[in-house]
C-alpha cells in the first residue's frame, strides 16, 4: 500500500507536465475522472461523475476516511478541487487548505487575513477554487483576486478587483477559460454594479469586464429609469459553465437592487435575474435571457447552467437546463437563447404562468407592501444556488427543492448610502416555529424529465436542505441535508440506498474522485469537510 | 461568530463609545427613527411581542423591565443577535435600521402604561398546585410532571394576554414542538408522547411515563402527529377572579435577576 503510493508521487514527480493542468485537461474531464479540477468538474456543469467503484451494490459498505476540521465557524459552502492525488479547498474567510486526498493529511495551508469592517450580506463565505498549469485562484470576500503557487501556497499575484466599501464582495470559485480567470461579485444588498471580469492567468492583468447592468448608450440601459442603474445589483456569485464549440461562457445573474421596493426600478432592469451568454474571448454578450423581469422577490437567478445535448422535439439541441429560485424548471437552446419550454417544480403562487417566450405572466397582487404580501416560493427560493445534477443515462435532470414555504415580502423605505444595505425592506421568513404545521413545506430531491419538464420522482426530507447533488455513473445520487444526514438515493427511482448523520447541515454540493485508485466521496457539514470511501 | 457590537464598531459608531463599556448612545433616536423601527417593529417583532409591545409569545417589552440587560447595548445585541437558548431570534437587521428597532423598544416602555391589574399570586398558585391539577402535566421549579411544556420561566416568555388565551382556547396556538405523537411499533406497542423533535427519518419524543424514546419511522407501523392540544380548556373550571390569581401567578414565572 505504501509503496504504491510512493511509487505514484515519484511518477508524478517525475514528469512535470503532468502535474499542470492544462485547459486542454480541463477541456477532457471524462478523461480522468479521477481529478476534479473545475467547480463543477467539467464545463457542462452536470456535477456528473462518470466513477462507478460505488454502486447500489456496495454504497452500505461506505465508511469514514477522513474529516478535515476548518478552525472557523462560518457556513462551509466551498467546493473543493482534487488534482492527482492532492484535494484544496477554501474555508472562511479565505483560508485554504491543500491536502493528501487519501488521508486528508496537510500539506500546506494559506491564512487570509481580512481587513476589519468588512459588510457582507450572508456571512464570510467562499465557494472554492480554480487552477490552470500550477496555479491556484481564489476570490476573496475583501474584493481581491489572488493566484497561488498549487505546491506551497505562496502568492504570485494578489489584485485588487472591487472595494468592499462600495458593498461589493467576491466570494464565487473563479472559472479557469483558456489563458483567463473569470469571475463575478457579489453585493445584491448592497446597491452595487454587477459585473463578470477576466483576468490573465500568468500576470492577473485585466482582460475585459461586463457590466449585467448596461450603462448609458449601452442596449437594454432603457430597462432602467434615471439613476437606479448605478446601484442595480445583478451580482454574479456562483460559478458560470462554458461550451467550447460555441466558445459561449453562460453565467447567472442576481436580484436587482434593492429588492424588495421595485418602485425605485421601473423596467425590467435587465440583465438582473438572467442567464447571459458572453464570448469566452471578449466578454461580449452573444444572447441574454431574463426569468424574472422586474423582481419584487429577491430570486437571483444565480444557478449552476447544465449544459446537455439532447433531442427536443425531434431536432438534436444543444440546451441549458435550469431549475430557477422562482420555482420554475427552463429548457433554454444555448446557441441562440430561444425558450423551449417551462413549468414549475414546486408549488408558487406568482404566476399564471409563462408566455411562449418564456416571460412569466405575473399575478395581480403578488407585489410586496408596507404590511406584507404572502407569496409562494420563499425568499430563500424553491431552489438556490447549489448544484443539481443531469444523469446521461437516466437522461433526468435533478435538483434540491424546498416546496411550500412562503415569505412574507415587506416593501419598505429604499434610501441608498454607499456600502450599506440596500434591500428596501426584508421579508420575513416563516419560521416553523411561529406558524402552525400546514403553513410549513418540505424540502425533496426531484428528478425532472427535462423534454417535458415532468417530475419522475421525489425523495422527501422533513427539513429542508441547502446541498447539491452529485450524481455518478455508479447510478447513485448523493447529498445532504439540513438536519445533518449525508444520503445515497439511486438514480432510476429515487429510493434510500445508504445514509449516515454527521450532525450538522450541509451547505456545499459533494464531489468524487480517486485516491490511490480508490473512489472516495467528499462533502462539508457544520464546519468540517467529510470524506467516506468503500471499506475494505 | 462576530458580534454585531464589532460590526457596530465597523460601522464607524466607535466615536459614540464612551469610557464606559455598556454606555453606547444610541444614535438614531428622533422621532422618525422610533417611527421607522416602529413599522419595522409591526413587520418582523409584532408576531410575538404583540403589535403594541405587550408581549404574547414574546415577553412584554413596555414593562422598562429587560431581563437580558437594559443597557442600549443589551438591547442592540438581544435584538441583533436573538438571545441563545430561547426563541428569541436572530435578526438580519444591522446598523441604522437596528438602532431604530432599539430605539423603537426603549420608547415602549418611556410611554406611560396602565399596569394590568391581575389577581393574588398566591392564591394562583395554590390554584395551579390544587384544583387546576395543573402539576400533573407541567413542571415548575423541577416540580410536577413532564408531559406538558416545563412552565418554570412561561412569565417571562409570554404577556398575560397570551397566557389566558392558552388556558381559554389551548388549541388556537400550539407550537409544534408541543405536537402529540402517536405510533404503534411494529411489535404492536403503542407509543405516545410530545414531540421533541423530529427528522426525515426519526422522531424523538417524551411518553407519558416520561421515557425519552426515539423512533425510527420505518419501525413504526400507524404513526401520526396530533396537533391539537391535550391540555383541557379552562374556562370553566375557574371563575373569572380565579383566572386572575392564576396569572398573576404564571406572569411571577420569571428567572430571576438579570441575566446579562
Ligand atoms: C419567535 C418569536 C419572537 C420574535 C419574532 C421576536 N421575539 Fe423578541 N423575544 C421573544 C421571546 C420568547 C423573548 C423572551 C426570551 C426569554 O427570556 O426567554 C424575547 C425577548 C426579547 C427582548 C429582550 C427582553 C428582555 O427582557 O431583556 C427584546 C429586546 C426583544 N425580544 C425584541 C425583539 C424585537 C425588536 C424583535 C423584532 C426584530 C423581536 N424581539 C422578535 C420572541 C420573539
Ligand atoms: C392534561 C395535561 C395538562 C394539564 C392538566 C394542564 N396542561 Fe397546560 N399544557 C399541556 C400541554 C400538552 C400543553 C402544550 C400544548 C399547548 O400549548 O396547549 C400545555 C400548554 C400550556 C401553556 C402554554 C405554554 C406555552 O409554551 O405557551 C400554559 C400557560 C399552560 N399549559 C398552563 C397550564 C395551567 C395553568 C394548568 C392548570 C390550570 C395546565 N396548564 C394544565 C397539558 C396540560
Amino acid at each position: 500500500m505504501k509503496t504504491i503510493r510512493m511509487a505514484l508521487i515519484s511518477v508524478l514527480g517525475a514528469s512535470l507536465l503532468a502535474a499542470q493542468v492544462t485547459y486542454e485537461r480541463i477541456l477532457d474531464a471524462d478523461k480522468e475522472p479521477g481529478n476534479w479540477l473545475t467547480y463543477s468538474r467539467s464545463y457542462d456543469s452536470q456535477h456528473y461523475s462518470p466513477l462507478d467503484q460505488i454502486d447500489k451494490s456496495n454504497v452500505n459498505d461506505l465508511e469514514l476516511k477522513w474529516v478535515f476540521q476548518a478552525d472557523e465557524t462560518t457556513k462551509f459552502q466551498s467546493t473543493p478541487l482534487v488534482v492527482d492525488g492532492v484535494i484544496y479547498v477554501t474555508h472562511s474567510p479565505n483560508d485554504i487548505a491543500a491536502m493528501d486526498a487519501a488521508t486528508g493529511r496537510v500539506f500546506w495551508r494559506y491564512r487570509h487575513t481580512i481587513p476589519e469592517g468588512i459588510s457582507v450580506c450572508c456571512g464570510l463565505v467562499n465557494r472554492g477554487l480554480a487552477i490552470l498549469g500550477d496555479s491556484l485562484f481564489m476570490a476573496t470576500i475583501d474584493g481581491r483576486l489572488m493566484s497561488f503557487d498549487a505546491k506551497t501556497g505562496s502568492i504570485r499575484w494578489d489584485v485588487k478587483v472591487v472595494d468592499n466599501k462600495d458593498g461589493y464582495a467576491l466570494t464565487v470559485s473563479p472559472l479557469v477559460v483558456k489563458d483567463k480567470v473569470v469571475i463575478g461579485t457579489a453585493g445584491g444588498e448592497y446597491g452595487i454594479r454587477g459585473f463578470v471580469d477576466a483576468y490573465d492567468a500568468k500576470t492577473g492583468k485585466h482582460a475585459w469586464r461586463f457590466w449585467t447592468i448596461p450603462g448609458p448608450g449601452e442596449p437594454y440601459h432603457e430597462t432602467w429609469e434615471g439613476d437606479s442603474w448605478k446601484r442595480g445589483g445583478g451580482s454574479v456569485w456562483v460559478t458560470g459553465s462554458y461550451d467550447p464549440e460555441l466558445n459561449l461562457m453562460y453565467w447567472g445573474t442576481g436580484n436587482p437592487a434593492p429588492d424588495w421596493n421595485a418602485d425605485v426600478r421601473p423596467g425590467d432592469n435587465l440583465y438582473t435575474d438572467s442567464v447571459i451568454a458572453l464570448d469566452a474571448d471578449t466578454g461580449e454578450l452573444e444572447w441574454h435571457f431574463q426569468f424574472t423581469p422586474h423582481d419584487w422577490w429577491d430570486w437571483d437567478s444565480v444557478q449552476i447552467p447544465v449544459l446537455v445535448d439532447m433531442e427536443f422535439e425531434g431536432k438534436q439541441r444543444k440546451v441549458i437546463l435550469w431549475g430557477n429560485r422562482n420555482a420554475f424548471f427552463y429548457v433554454l437552446d444555448r446557441a441562440t437563447g430561444e425558450f423551449l419550454l417551462g413549468k414549475p417544480f414546486a408549488y408558487q403562487t406568482w404566476a399564471v404562468g409563462l408566455d411562449e417566450s418564456g416571460r412569466p405572466i405575473v399575478r395581480d397582487g403578488m407585489q410586496p407592501t408596507p404590511e406584507g404580501t404572502k407569496v409562494y416560493p420563499s425568499v430563500q427560493g424553491a431552489t438556490n444556488w447549489y448544484a443539481p445534477t443531469y444523469h446521461p443515462r437516466t437522461k433526468l435532470f435533478y435538483l434540491s427543492v424546498w416546496d411550500r414555504y412562503p415569505s412574507i415580502y415587506h416593501k419598505g423605505d429604499a434610501t441608498y448610502v454607499r456600502g450599506t444595505r440596500y434591500p428596501g425592506s426584508f421579508p420575513e421568513g416563516i419560521y416553523p416555529d411561529i406558524v402552525k404545521d400546514e403553513e410549513i413545506g418540505f424540502g425533496a430531491i426531484r428528478a425532472i424529465e427535462p423534454v417535458t419538464g415532468e417530475r419522475k420522482w421525489e425523495f422527501r426530507l422533513t427539513g429542508v436542505s441547502e446541498s447539491g447533488l452529485l450524481s455518478t455513473a455508479g447510478d447513485l445520487i448523493f447529498s445532504g441535508s439540513k438536519e445533518g444526514h449525508f444520503l445515497a438515493v439511486d438514480v432510476d427511482e429515487g429510493k434510500l440506498q445508504w445514509r449516515i448523520s454527521l450532525g450538522s447541515r450541509m451547505a456545499n454540493s459533494p464531489i468524487t474522485y480517486l485516491a490511490d485508485g480508490k473512489q472516495l466521496i467528499s462533502v462539508a457539514s457544520g464546519f468540517g469537510l467529510f470524506t467516506f470511501g468503500l471499506r475494505e | 461568530m462576530r458580534s454585531v457590537l464589532t460590526a457596530l464598531l465597523a460601522f464607524g459608531l466607535a466615536l459614540l463609545l464612551p469610557a464606559q463599556e455598556g454606555d453606547v448612545e444610541n444614535p438614531y433616536t428622533s422621532a422618525e427613527d422610533i417611527a421607522a423601527g416602529s413599522r419595522i417593529f409591526r413587520s418582523h417583532c409584532a408576531v410575538c411581542h404583540a403589535i403594541d409591545g405587550s408581549g404574547g409569545r414574546g415577553s412584554d417589552l413596555t414593562s422598562g423591565e429587560f431581563r437580558h440587560g437594559s443597557s442600549t447595548e443589551a438591547i442592540y445585541e438581544n435584538i441583533g443577535e436573538g438571545i441563545p437558548g430561547t426563541e428569541m431570534p436572530a435578526t438580519f437587521f444591522r446598523g441604522k435600521q437596528l438602532w431604530q428597532l432599539a430605539a423603537y423598544v426603549r420608547s415602549l416602555s418611556e410611554a406611560p402604561q396602565s399596569v394590568a391589574d391581575l389577581g393574588v399570586a398566591s392564591r394562583g398558585q395554590s390554584l395551579f398546585e390544587g384544583k387546576g391539577g395543573c402539576r400533573n402535566c407541567h413542571q415548575v421549579n423541577g416540580e410536577g410532571a413532564r408531559s406538558g411544556p416545563e412552565l418554570t420561566y412561561i412569565g417571562g416568555q409570554r404577556s398575560a394576554a397570551d397566557l389566558r388565551a392558552s388556558l381559554l382556547r389551548p388549541n388556537e396556538r400550539v407550537l409544534p414542538k408541543d405536537y402529540t405523537v402517536s405510533a404503534v411499533t411494529k411489535s404492536g406497542q403503542k407509543i405516545s408522547g410530545r414531540r421533541l423533535n423530529e427528522d426525515s427519518f426519526s422522531i424523538q419524543l417524551i411518553d407519558t411515563n416520561e421515557n425519552l424514546v426515539s423512533l425510527s419511522k420505518q419501525d413504526v407501523s400507524d404513526f401520526s402527529i396530533d396537533k391539537t392540544s391535550s391540555m383541557p380548556a379552562m374556562g370553566e373550571m375557574f371563575s373569572e377572579p380565579e383566572m386572575e390569581d392564576l396569572l398573576a401567578y404564571l406572569v411571577t414565572l420569571q428567572r430571576k435577576g438579570n441575566l446579562q
